[in-house]
């Protein structure tokens, strides 16, 4: 690694990753930005959530609304940040979605035999979730880290 | 050993090319169109370039792609 702290002008070559930096950046916080109410609101009409995280229920109105802006920031979002990722990236990504998917494959029928042997409680659909986002962040976090040794 | 995957022992001479035209990586990476990370994991061998990318660092130091990369495998006839 080294550093870019020069004072001379900057050249073509870094303008252009400059703007490629900008340009991820963007479309970054566009997906966060649409992430964002969908939590905040969701939080704010739950009904009967006293019993445990996401134990209560939504208006169908905002459950329909919420889909449509999760749906527009992850397709729409992940289309336009692969067109500005580099190829590095982009196998990154590849890495880190082929992890989260393991996770699921290979988690559910590990934990599902461990219910049917009694060892365990049924599979439960939002921790297979967190765990395909932990194996992903944590692949992610390896790529990155290997990287910059 | 060829594992028929990117884990080569693929070597370059891309530092030794910059640091002769007083490139940045940045520099580097926006005239090829990729980031600075990556021109940096290409130059410590973490990661190997597609062809396409192998092609564009050639048009950029105007050079054959061999006499910037080498796999280990070539042998020059006597």
């Amino acid at each position: 690694m080294e550093s870019d702290m020069t004072l001379r002008e900057p050249g073509l070559g870094e303008l252009a990753d400059r703007r490629r930096a900008r340009r991820k950046l963007l479309v970054f916080s566009g997906i966060f930005a649409a992430g964002l109410p969908i939590g905040f609101f969701a939080g704010m009409l739950e009904k009967g959530g006293d019993d445990g995280f996401m134990a209560g229920t939504l208006p169908p109105w905002f459950a329909v609304l919420a889909v449509a802006v999760f749906l527009l920031a992850t397709v729409g979002g992940g289309l336009a940040w692969r067109t500005r990722m580099d190829e590095l990236d982009r196998r990154d990504h590849l890495q880190t979605n082929s992890a989260a998917g393991a996770a699921i494959v290979i988690g559910f029928p590990v934990w599902f035999l461990l219910w049917k042997g009694g060892l365990a409680p049924a599979p439960d659909a939002a921790w297979l979730f967190g765990a395909a986002m932990l194996a992903g962040a944590a692949t992610y976090l390896y790529l990155k880290l290997q990287q910059r040794v | 050993m060829d594992r028929g995957d990117e884990l080569t022992d693929m070597r370059n001479r891309l530092k030794v090319l910059r640091a002769e035209r007083d490139w940045s990586q940045a520099e580097l990476g926006g005239r090829v169109g990729v980031s600075r990370q990556a021109v940096n994991a290409i130059e410590t061998g973490k990661y190997d370039p597609s062809l396409p990318l192998a092609f564009k660092l050639a048009r950029v130091f105007d050079m054959p792609i061999e006499d910037i990369f080498d796999d280990g495998e070539r042998h020059d006839a006597a």
